[in-house]
């Protein structure tokens, strides 16, 4: 079974050895990758505005510390992408509320061979779903990048789109709603998708001042 | 124009529960799209189709029987673009993704015959499963809304998985375990794919030839006794290697 560490809020640069290979992964995978416009810290770490005391980490790491895979929750009740910055890809407004958590950065190690990937994403989708039925979260928002729309489908959670896909850059983006209940575990074993996994709470870190 | 009512059809795929309504939810939407026909499924040899795969089509009887009689899924160009995107295209855009051969040209040509004359595809590809895509087709584009091709990615997206989950239910397709491996045997199926033999695996791995050879037999073991060939094919199916880790690394 493999553990998954819980992080309340974001650590500066250089105060916590995780974090840093995170937005290490993160630089390479959304900037040298996929060539997103999003900031990049000191030439190596990819942390944007969001990335602050508000936000929770799931990350999955080897022995040495070394990151293999992450997601980060944002509060849809605080600043968040989708209500602060692609509001248009939803028929009304964007969803928000305790209740409603936002889903982003989901990154998988560029280190990772084909099967350990598919073994970490769904840890890290497990422990999403786990996480959000001991805290209250009764729905995930995400944005999605529409060629992987199968994919996540495929996890077997309960999806609702909420706006046709638009053009953003060069790729068709989607938002979706992913609704969890009780019997989302289930619905994940049904698809073959679901993994035990350890939540282990971590000390907090050095809180970012933002 | 009204607008792509998406909210129902994703309700609707969500509440089918066998392949007879999924059809006729997935007929309603290619028609509100503005397209006529639809083809939904896994990319198999259709004249010996395996079980537990996709296959929902509405396309013309008298075409699919030409498919199947005359090997045209083989040669499909529309099923051999999707294999080179992971995004939906439109079929006239199918030349810039690969270069057709004469017979691929006749398969358009004489697809058109059958009101194909064109449309849209969406891959719909999962790992360790066959390629799957959704298909749209119409005579003309002359119905075509302005947001049809977003909007059949929700239609194409949800209804494969609609598909998925039904024939998930009815075989028990999908739930044999995939073998894992040690990271060392790994690496030797790596270069087992690589077309490298036991002696120079040992080579490339630092350790002996017999050591290597230990490692091969463990994974043909843990795929039913298979040859090299045929174990690389699964391995490459299930996931547990990819074309990157073959050819690219």
């Amino acid at each position: 079974m493999i553990d998954i560490h819980i992080f309340e809020g974001c650590c500066t640069p250089g105060s916590n050895v995780m974090f840093d290979a995170m937005h290490r992964d993160r630089k390479t995978i959304f900037v040298d990758l996929l060539k997103w416009d999003v900031p990049v810290i000191g030439g190596q770490f990819e942390i944007d505005q969001f990335d602050g005391p508000q936000a929770i980490y799931l990350v999955a790491t080897d022995d040495d510390e070394g990151h293999l895979g992450s997601i980060r929750l944002l509060p849809t009740c605080g600043p968040h992408i989708l209500g602060d910055i692609f509001p248009q890809l939803c028929d009304g407004a964007a969803p928000a509320g305790t209740g409603i958590w936002e889903i982003s950065r989901g990154c998988l190690s560029p280190r990772l061979r084909a099967s350990e990937r598919l073994h970490i994403r769904n840890a890290l989708t497990s422990a999403a779903v786990d996480f959000a039925l001991l805290h209250g979260i009764t729905s995930y928002t995400c944005i999605a990048d529409m060629g992987w729309l199968s994919q996540i489908l495929a996890l077997g959670w309960g999806c609702m789109p909420l706006g046709l896909p638009q053009t953003i850059g060069r790729t068709l983006t989607g938002a979706l709603r992913i609704d969890i209940h009780g019997g989302t575990p289930n619905l994940l074993r049904d698809a073959g998708t679901y993994q035990r996994t350890r939540l282990v709470r971590e000390q907090q870190g050095q809180r970012n001042a933002a | 124009m009204r607008k792509f009512d998406f909210n129902y059809f994703v309700a609707e795929f969500a509440k089918a529960t066998n392949m007879e309504s999924l059809h006729a939810t997935l007929e309603q939407a290619t028609h509100d799209l503005g397209f006529r026909y639809f083809a939904m499924g896994h990319h198999v040899d259709l004249a010996i189709p395996p079980e537990g795969i996709v296959r929902l089509t509405n396309y013309h009887e008298s075409w699919i029987g030409q498919i199947v009689e005359e090997g045209f899924f083989a040669d499909d160009p529309i099923h051999a673009a999707s294999t080179k995107s992971l995004v939906g295209f439109l079929w006239h855009d199918v030349g810039s993704l690969i270069e057709l051969s004469d017979r691929q040209k006749q398969i358009l040509e004489t697809a058109a015959k059958f009101g194909l004359a064109t449309g849209c595809t969406i891959p719909a590809h999962i790992p360790g499963e066959f390629l799957g895509t959704c298909s749209f087709g119409a005579p003309s584009l002359d119905q075509l809304r302005d947001d049809s091709l977003p909007a059949a990615y929700i239609v194409g997206g949800f209804a494969f998985e609609a598909a998925r989950r039904i024939v998930r239910r009815k075989s028990r397709y999908g739930t044999e375990p995939t073998p894992t491996f040690t990271s060392r045997q790994h690496e030797a199926l790596i270069w087992m794919g690589r077309g490298k033999a036991d002696s120079e695996i040992g080579t490339l791995m630092g350790i002996a030839t017999s050591t290597a050879h230990e490692h091969v037999e463990h994974v043909r073991r843990a795929y039913g006794n298979a040859q090299r060939v045929h174990l690389i094919v699964r391995a490459l199916f299930d996931g547990v290697v990819t074309f990157t880790d073959l050819l690219r690394r």
